[in-house]
């Protein structure tokens, strides 16, 4: 049996920074702006606030199973088969998001740099550099994730601050966008932006047990205030009718940066980052995936199972027939729902050892 | 057969390495050793532990001569094995054999061992004691190894001519003591009973003397070959700082180090690797402050080397690297004592090989490589300054050709406009594609930079000057290559220059072929993808224990001296991730003078007199 690897306060909190905001740069501000219009901002905020109190109850639920990972538990509270089909339930929609954020990462190389290339061969690169980190295990990736988070960060503001020239305070009204109503609703479903906060639960075993508050909460809230922050810059740059429209927003922003005859176009210079975050998205999804798999079927390590589900990621992701088609529109549709089963989850396995008297004090029978 | 086992390599999985299961962490034991006396064998913690040299000992006697025994039926068999081909014979745990009573025995034995009459820089020199009665024996050196004006003038002189003086009944009986207490002014003299020893010892110069009717032998230090004087730092030279640097000599070098730090908690420890050559391997490390985990594993490595011949100290750093096969080097290699020095003194290990300019200092990571010992040298400022610039230049050498190669091939948006048209107009007349024209100056480069090197003296800066401009000249004239590709080129080539460490150095250039290829394949895509695999594999990378990237990440206590080096005096710890027995380096307040109460210290002496 390979030890338990595990990952310190600031390198698990980047790493859930990283995962949760990497969505910016593909097509979170078009889908929050064509919901919440120029209350977009406020969407964020309020599925930030929706999550912490989400996060409060799963916190309950892992301090009850201080020592167990996910596939046990769920085994533990509700016996083999209703547990097997809970971390069904976990892994499919995982599986479902892992696969489309694939996608959506080659298709967006293929928009920004390489319109030319065979998105064959660019998610074939994408295959090659996440399966490595995958391989080469969490620890690697959370120190990668714990590196490039601030030049990442940068490279955000940048656009932020280089795009202040187009900014026009017009476009942040009517203040409550579509309606206050709207508004809420669509701040309690786009928690589903938040859909990487399942690490925690699923893979609690590689925090330290005391760290785990510190982690989810803080990682939450500095993720909404990037979101906010971009949303709202986004917001100011682009009206929100001319918002939903670009695939890619982000990109789209900072293609307008002018500064000068000599600064212009500095677009490429982003997609650094952007490509190596999207490189330590796709690595925590499939590593993550192998690891719930390896704690499932009680295997020694995860790497064995690092290439099969690389090969299967990479074979859905070609499902869908093109980007606006299929990738959007499965996007939309798995942010409408994702977050019934991330949240949903960990609270129905809380409720079922509450009532089954299971977990905390009697979970010394382990 | 060799299909399955590939197979089984490529798709099996066999776990981790081994070398990736040790982690240089602080365990109990060690907080425990740092607090009392060093438990650990061989690895003394207290101060009050006197430290011991120990002589490199020969674990069985050896010798290609297979042939030797066939001569002679009855000579017996030293070591219960004889001196057979057979490396693994020399191995430790073979019996000894022991030194026998008789001297034409023991004669005997050295012939064979030694491969006489074959061997010819094997000296035997019969003689005797001239004591009454008087006592056969004999010496046996190798020329060349051993100084012969010493073995004529301490050992042959005093044993042939002056122990007539001997009273009463001679030398007799303990031969051995009687000779080295009384009759051998020799300042390293050592009774030996074991042939192993004997064979250990003149292979290192020493001289050998046995006695008839005695089963012991003296082994008295004459060593006396030749070797190069210290001389200056060839490859890593500074404009302020020492100059001197290592030679090949092992005892020069551990003397230059010592020289350096006085203090009675420096170790040397010897051991000997290469079952053939026997080449001596010395380790050095402060007691008080290096990881008792670190010298044990740096031990346990070098010890579990089987090889017949080792040459250099490169050799043995490709034996006990942790990732032999990455492009970057995990283990430091400087001939520059004071560099040496001040890492022992930061809780590296020194390991030293005999015939060798070059000590190695474990663990190396990442930013050691880009540190030189003259950022220590100037002021502090200026020591930052020398740092941004050697890293700014660690990213020019790894990614401005790839950076020209992607915006010339993809991504020609990024270019200002007239900077577009002032680069396409350069190219115009140019045949290749850019991938072409880049490599095609990159391997120009590395082929004068190689000349360089082989030509003889002098010629070779000539040649590379010359063969540079020329060619660069030339190869411009001929529309061949744009102008800019030769300042792009000019540029890397310099960069490459200035990262202090050899080794790393040419890491970093072959790292820019791979992204210039990628680059003209994918462009930005393929940097950014080469980027996030090479970060992930330096992350993944350990040198004896440490991550290759600490201090950075994992992120560990700053020690003051990484990117930016702080004043001397704002340096109180050592580097975390060393796990040193003793952290600091000084206290807060380093520059006593500089308290009030220091300026003002009662009763001065040399106020009052001034006044």
């Amino acid at each position: 049996m390979i030890n338990q690897v595990k990952i310190g306060l600031a390198e698990a909190i980047t790493l859930l920074v990283i995962t949760m905001a990497t969505k910016l740069f593909l097509t979170y501000p078009l889908i929050i702006v064509s919901r919440g219009g120029s209350a977009a901002w406020q969407i964020v905020i309020i599925s930030g606030l929706v999550t912490l109190v989400f996060f409060w109850l799963i916190l309950k639920y892992i301090e009850r199973f201080p020592d167990r990972s996910f596939p046990e538990t769920a085994e533990y509270i509700s016996g083999p088969y209703f547990g097997g089909l809970l971390v069904m339930v976990l892994l499919l929609p995982w599986l479902f998001e892992l696969t489309m954020t694939f996608r959506r990462f080659g298709e967006m190389i293929v928009i920004i740099a390489l319109p030319e290339t065979s998105i064959g061969l660019i998610m074939l690169i994408f295959f090659c550099g996440a399966g490595l980190a995958a391989y080469l295990g969490l620890s690697t990736i959370a120190r990668a994730c714990h590196l490039v988070f601030p030049f990442t960060l940068g490279a955000a503001l940048l656009i932020v601050a280089f795009s202040y020239s187009n900014w026009d305070t017009d476009w942040l009204f009517p203040i409550f966008g579509n309606g206050p109503w709207i508004t809420i609703k669509e701040g309690v479903i786009q928690s589903s932006a938040f859909y990487e906060l399942s690490f925690i639960y699923a893979l609690p075993l590689v925090f330290y047990a005391h760290q785990i508050k510190k982690i989810g909460y803080t990682s939450i809230i500095v993720t909404t205030v990037i979101l906010t922050t971009m949303v709202l810059a986004y917001l100011l740059a682009f009206p929100a009718v001319v918002g939903e429209e670009p695939y890619l927003p982000l990109y789209n922003m900072a293609r307008s940066v002018y500064l000068g005859r000599f600064i212009q176009r500095i677009e490429a210079i982003f997609l650094l980052f952007w490509v190596i975050s999207g490189y330590l998205w796709v690595s925590v999804g499939v590593y993550g995936l192998c690891h719930i798999l390896k704690d499932w079927l009680k295997l020694p390590d995860h790497r064995p199972l690092v290439l099969p589900a690389l090969i299967i990621v990479f074979a859905l992701a070609f499902i869908p027939q093109s980007l606006p088609d299929a990738v959007l529109k499965t996007g939309e549709y798995f942010n409408n729902i994702a977050f019934i089963p991330i949240f949903g989850l960990p609270l129905l396995l809380l409720l079922l050892a509450v009532l089954l008297g299971k977990g905390g004090k009697n979970n010394a029978e382990k | 057969m060799q299909l399955k086992h590939w197979a089984n390599k490529i798709l099996g999985y066999n776990g981790p390495p081994a070398s990736m299961d040790f982690e240089l962490a602080e365990t109990k034991e060690e907080q425990q050793s740092a607090s009392q006396a060093g438990q650990e064998e061989n690895v003394p913690a207290s101060k009050s532990r006197q430290h011991k040299i120990r002589k490199p000992r020969k674990t069985g006697p050896g010798g290609d001569n297979g042939n030797a025994s066939s001569t002679d039926d009855t000579v017996i068999q030293p070591g219960g094995t004889g001196a057979g081909d057979n490396p693994e014979r020399s191995k430790p745990g073979s019996a000894p054999q022991e030194i026998q009573v008789a001297l034409e025995t023991n004669r005997k034995i050295i012939a064979q061992l030694f491969n006489l009459p074959i061997n010819k820089d094997v000296i035997v020199r019969e003689f005797t004691l001239s004591t009454e009665p008087p006592v056969p024996a004999f010496l046996i050196f190798i020329d060349g190894m051993a100084d012969t004006r010493l073995i004529n003038d301490s050992i042959l002189q005093p044993l042939m001519l002056l122990t007539n003086l001997e009273p009463g009944l001679g030398i007799w009986p303990d031969t051995c003591t009687n000779v080295l207490q009384k009759h051998l002014p020799s300042n390293q003299v050592k009774k030996l009973t074991l042939f192993e020893d004997v064979v250990t010892q003149v292979l290192s110069g020493a001289t050998a003397i046995f006695f008839d009717d005695c089963s012991c032998a003296i082994s008295a230090e004459t060593k006396g070959f030749p070797f190069r004087e210290v001389d200056t730092a060839k490859t890593e030279q500074v404009v302020q700082g020492p100059q001197e640097g290592f030679v090949e000599n092992l005892r020069s070098n551990t003397a230059l180090v010592r020289r350096i730090i006085h203090s009675e908690q420096l170790i040397t420890e010897y051991l000997e690797v290469g079952m053939r050559n026997n080449n001596n391997v010395a380790i050095m490390y402060m007691a008080d402050l290096t990881n008792p985990a670190l010298v044990q594993e740096v031990k346990r490595r070098i010890r579990g080397i089987k090889t017949d011949y080792l040459a250099e100290s490169g050799v043995l750093e490709e034996f006990i690297e942790d990732h032999p096969l990455s492009l970057m080097p995990q283990i430091i290699k400087t001939e520059r004592p004071d560099r040496v020095s001040s890492m022992l003194l930061e809780g590296k290990v020194a390991i030293i090989v005999d015939n060798t300019p070059f000590v190695m200092l474990v663990p190396g990571l990442l930013f050691d490589f880009l540190h030189s010992s003259e950022d220590h040298y100037v002021r502090f400022s200026n020591g930052i300054w020398l740092r941004v610039i050697r890293l700014f230049a660690v990213f020019l050498t790894i990614l401005l050709p790839a950076f020209y190669v992607a915006i010339a091939t993809f991504h020609q948006e990024m270019i200002p406009t007239d900077l577009l048209l002032s680069i396409a107009a350069a190219r115009e007349m140019v045949p290749f594609p850019t991938i072409v024209e880049i490599l095609l100056m990159e391997l120009s480069f590395e082929l004068v930079r190689e000349a360089g090197v082989r030509v003889p003296g002098i010629i070779g800066p000539t040649l590379g000057i010359v063969g540079t401009l020329i060619l660069g000249q030339a190869a411009v004239a001929a529309s061949i290559v744009s102008p800019i590709l030769i300042i792009i080129v000019a540029v890397t080539g310099l960069s490459s220059y200035a990262i202090p460490n050899y080794a790393a150095a040419f890491g970093f250039r072959f790292m820019r072929f791979i992204f210039i290829f990628l680059a003209a394949v994918l462009g930005f895509f393929g940097i950014s993808s080469g980027l996030f695999m090479m970060l992930c594999l330096l992350l993944n990378m350990k040198s004896f224990g440490v991550p290759y990237l600490a201090p950075v990440s994992p992120k560990t206590a700053s020690s003051h001296d990484l990117i930016l080096r702080f004043p001397a005096w704002q340096q109180e710890n050592r580097p975390d991730y060393q796990q040193t027995l003793d952290t600091r380096r000084q206290p807060e307040l380093s520059r006593g003078w500089a308290t009030r109460q220091s300026a003002k210290p009662p009763g001065n002496k040399a106020n009052k007199e001034g006044d």
